[in-house]
């Protein structure tokens, strides 16, 4: 009999590993393809000299010096997700404010076909034209090693001129990268979150509790500072008394069998 | 008193569940102990940098820091736990079913605590709600309901635990009595009482209130899981702390429970209760549950009166049970002809550490310090003071006294000094490391340390060195009381044969 609870326990265990891992996978979409920001966190990136739409030469490290960037890697002739993730990126831009003032975005094509023309016509077609937004192409040598430290990828798509490519924001604070946003759809709140972790300010999680919030201790007025008791208090103090009137119990139950004893 | 404090202990032997009891805990420590710190040495050689490439998803260093923390926490607990109701059986009288059946469901919770690190569950020892479900696909649903469950089933086991004890204190003494009060009025105290048994009293009303804290929590967790909102992070972070700190602190003053009864026997000198053993405790058992606010000094809807109350509680907490237990200890060995042997220098030195650790923690404990040292490697630089260097050594003393005791066989004096020097200089040298890192602001947590955060990668890497002496100790205890323990079960067995 032990020896087949032993069996069992150990089965429901393997069991419990296997369904667990099959269900990570599932939540995490376990794509080999998808960019993983784990493993390029705080990577300082290699410097690169840049050409942008407007002719102008610069290097990747003077533009980090001045400002944090979003980095974004697209190519002008895109047909797939480069419009859309530009277009997301600047509507959200557009609501958060403070692009070109506390931060730029630096859009580098990684087809080496690209010329700063192009992308200069590329940026007009995405009604991109403001302060704050670089178009440019990097010099072969330096793309490399570039993409390879934020962990983009590109491949060629077969018959036609376009290239398989995730689309990824990258955020870039004193030259490493803080963040990486993977997909087209770029929220307000999540820019919010990205341009925070640029300015260096914590952020959450999860999201700060409510008035509705059940089991509320105190209740925190951050205008004025003021804290105020809550009902969820009761639940800090319910242990102590529960263990006051358990111990209690306990003593009062042994006298009384002492005393029936003697 | 004298008989009660040396010669009473021993009834022990003829007290087979306890003393079973006893080798089956011991064993198990000696077992997950050194498996449990092989995950610290792994997480340390990965801050050095060594490991990264080997094992390149830092998740496994969170999952290896939560096994880590919850194991050994959990574990020192237990086995500290079995090293008091040793200490204390020979004044009360337990039914054991229920201490076997903690023990049953002990190896359940654990168990599932091990698979969950396969499942990379990794939101930290003390797992900060709302983390356990907020996994960001590291770990799975599954994986957190798992680990509900493991929680839930070692509450229900310590919580059987606490209370078995508390009855069999409460069969014998009036519950005054158990906390020393009658030392409180003028004139003779009557009747005497062991010191263990007052500091069993304070430790199983402390655990009773702090896992019913953690009951609560689980509540509140499980509120979470199956209505999927939020409820208050703030409640449950107070009651983690609640319950974990306390934990923690249980687990100290269990070995202390244990020192005061077996240290005499090495001393020839009895360790009396007196008033201000009774002081101490007494103030133990009153602050212990409220000292944790000091984990709650960055949360600012925490109202300050509480922070404040949770510094002023950690000093009371501390200071006049370490300073009775430390001031103890010393009057116990100074020009004394103590028996010096593994279990004795064991005991001796795990109260010093728990006293160096107890002063870094004190220091911690104070708001002004305490937003300096938030969260850098200060605060594993302290509890691993008075864990490792603290209760590891009393528990370690423990079973090598158990051993001793039912082999008969010391020692040699070469030995021991070996592994003492080698624990003592390892352990403290892995903490001083630890203690530099904190004190210039490397953090705490950091799988792989950012470039502002360079010399922790070095101080780990001198750390390493450390940890491999701590390790060479260790193997070393480990041979000297197996080949004890092997010549135990051999006496053991020819006795029988011979019966």
């Amino acid at each position: 009999m032990g020896r087949g609870i032993g069996w069992g326990a150990g089965l429901l265990c393997v069991g419990l590993t296997i369904a667990s891992a099959q269900e990570r996978r599932q939540a995490a979409g376990a794509d080999p393809l998808m960019p993983q920001e784990g493993k390029v966190l705080y990577r300082l990136l290699p410097d690169a000299r840049l050409q942008s739409a407007d002719g102008a030469v610069q290097t990747l490290a003077a533009l980090w010096r001045e400002k944090p960037l979003l980095l974004v890697f697209a190519f002008s002739r895109c047909a797939g997700v480069c419009s859309p993730l530009l277009l997301q990126l600047r509507d959200a831009a557009e609501r958060v404010g403070g692009v070109g003032r506390k931060y730029r975005i630096l859009v580098v094509s990684f087809d080496s076909a690209d010329t700063p023309e192009q992308l200069a016509a590329f940026a007009r077609r995405n009604g991109i034209g403001r302060d704050g937004w670089l178009f440019a192409t990097a010099e072969p040598s330096a793309l490399a090693p570039l993409l390879e430290a934020v962990g983009f990828w590109y491949s060629p798509v077969a018959g036609t001129d376009q290239y398989d490519h995730p689309a990824m924001v990258v955020g870039v604070r004193n030259g490493r990268v803080v963040r990486v946003h993977v997909g087209a759809l770029i929220r307000t709140a999540e820019l919010r979150a990205i341009l925070r972790e640029l300015r260096g300010d914590p952020v959450l999680a999860y999201p700060l509790p409510t008035a509705d919030l059940p089991f509320r201790c105190y209740g925190y007025n951050p205008e004025t500072g003021a804290l105020t008791l809550e009902w969820g208090m009761l639940l800090l103090f319910a242990p102590t008394l529960a263990g006051v009137v358990a111990v209690w119990w306990t003593f009062a139950r042994q006298r009384r069998r002492t005393e029936q004893c003697t | 008193m004298t008989e009660l404090a040396l010669g009473r202990q021993r009834e022990l032997a003829e007290s087979p569940g306890i003393r079973h009891l006893a080798w089956l805990w011991g064993g198990l420590f000696l077992v997950l102990f050194p498996l449990l710190g092989l995950l610290g040495v792994f997480m340390r050689m990965y801050q050095a940098g060594w490991l990264q490439e080997l094992v390149p998803n830092p998740q496994w260093f969170y999952a290896s820091m939560t096994l880590h923390g919850l194991g050994l926490v959990g574990l020192i607990y237990a086995a500290s736990f079995v090293a008091l109701l040793w200490a204390v059986s020979p004044h009360v009288q337990f039914q054991t079913r229920w201490l076997w059946l903690s023990t049953g469901l002990t190896a359940v919770g654990v168990v599932l605590l091990v698979v969950n690190f396969f499942n990379g569950f990794a939101p930290g020892w003390y797992f900060l709600y709302p983390l356990p479900f907020v996994p960001s696909g590291a770990w799975s649903g599954t994986a957190t309901d798992i680990f509900l469950t493991a929680v839930a089933v070692l509450g229900v086991a310590w919580v059987i635990w606490e209370l078995e004890l508390l009855r069999a204190i409460a069969a014998r003494y009036p519950l005054k009595v158990a906390l020393g009060w009658q030392y409180l009025r003028k004139g003779e105290p009557s009747p005497e009482i062991p010191p263990v048994v007052l500091v069993a009293t304070v430790c199983a009303i402390a655990g009773i209130i702090a896992l019913l804290a953690a009951v609560v929590m689980l509540a509140l967790m499980l509120v979470h899981r199956f209505s999927g909102s939020m409820v208050d992070p703030l409640l449950v972070k107070n009651l983690i702390f609640f319950f974990g700190h306390t934990l923690v602190n249980l687990a100290m003053y269990h070995g202390i429970g244990f020192l005061y009864s077996a240290l005499p026997k090495y001393s020839g000198q009895p360790w009396k209760t007196g008033v201000p053993l009774v002081v101490a405790w007494n103030l133990v058992l009153l602050l212990v549950l409220t000292a944790y606010f000091h984990h709650l000094y960055m949360d600012f809807a925490q109202p300050t009166w509480l922070s404040v109350v949770g510094q002023f509680a950690s000093y009371g907490v501390s200071i006049p049970a370490a300073v009775v237990t430390l001031l103890g200890t010393l009057s116990q060995v100074y020009r004394r002809p103590v028996r010096w042997t593994l279990a004795s220098s064991l005991m001796f030195w795990g109260t010093m550490g728990w006293a160096i650790g107890g002063v870094a923690a004190v220091l911690d404990s104070t708001i002004a310090f305490n937003f300096r040292f938030h969260n850098t490697l200060w605060v594993p630089a302290h509890f691993h003071t008075y864990l490792l260097a603290g209760i590891v050594f009393i528990v370690l003393g423990f079973v090598a006294h158990l051993v001793q005791e039912l082999s008969g066989r010391g020692e040699s004096t070469g030995m021991r000094r070996a592994i003492m020097a080698l624990l003592l200089v390892g352990g403290y040298g892995f903490v001083l490391m630890f203690y530099l890192s904190g004190a210039n602001g490397v953090p705490r947590r950091y799988a792989v340390y950012p470039p502002d955060a360079e010399l922790g990668v070095q101080l780990a890497r001198i750390a390493t060195f450390f940890i491999a002496l701590v390790v060479l100790g260790v193997l070393l205890y480990l041979v000297t009381v197996g080949k004890q323990w092997g010549a135990a079960l051999a006496g053991a067995q020819g006795s029988s044969a011979s019966d």
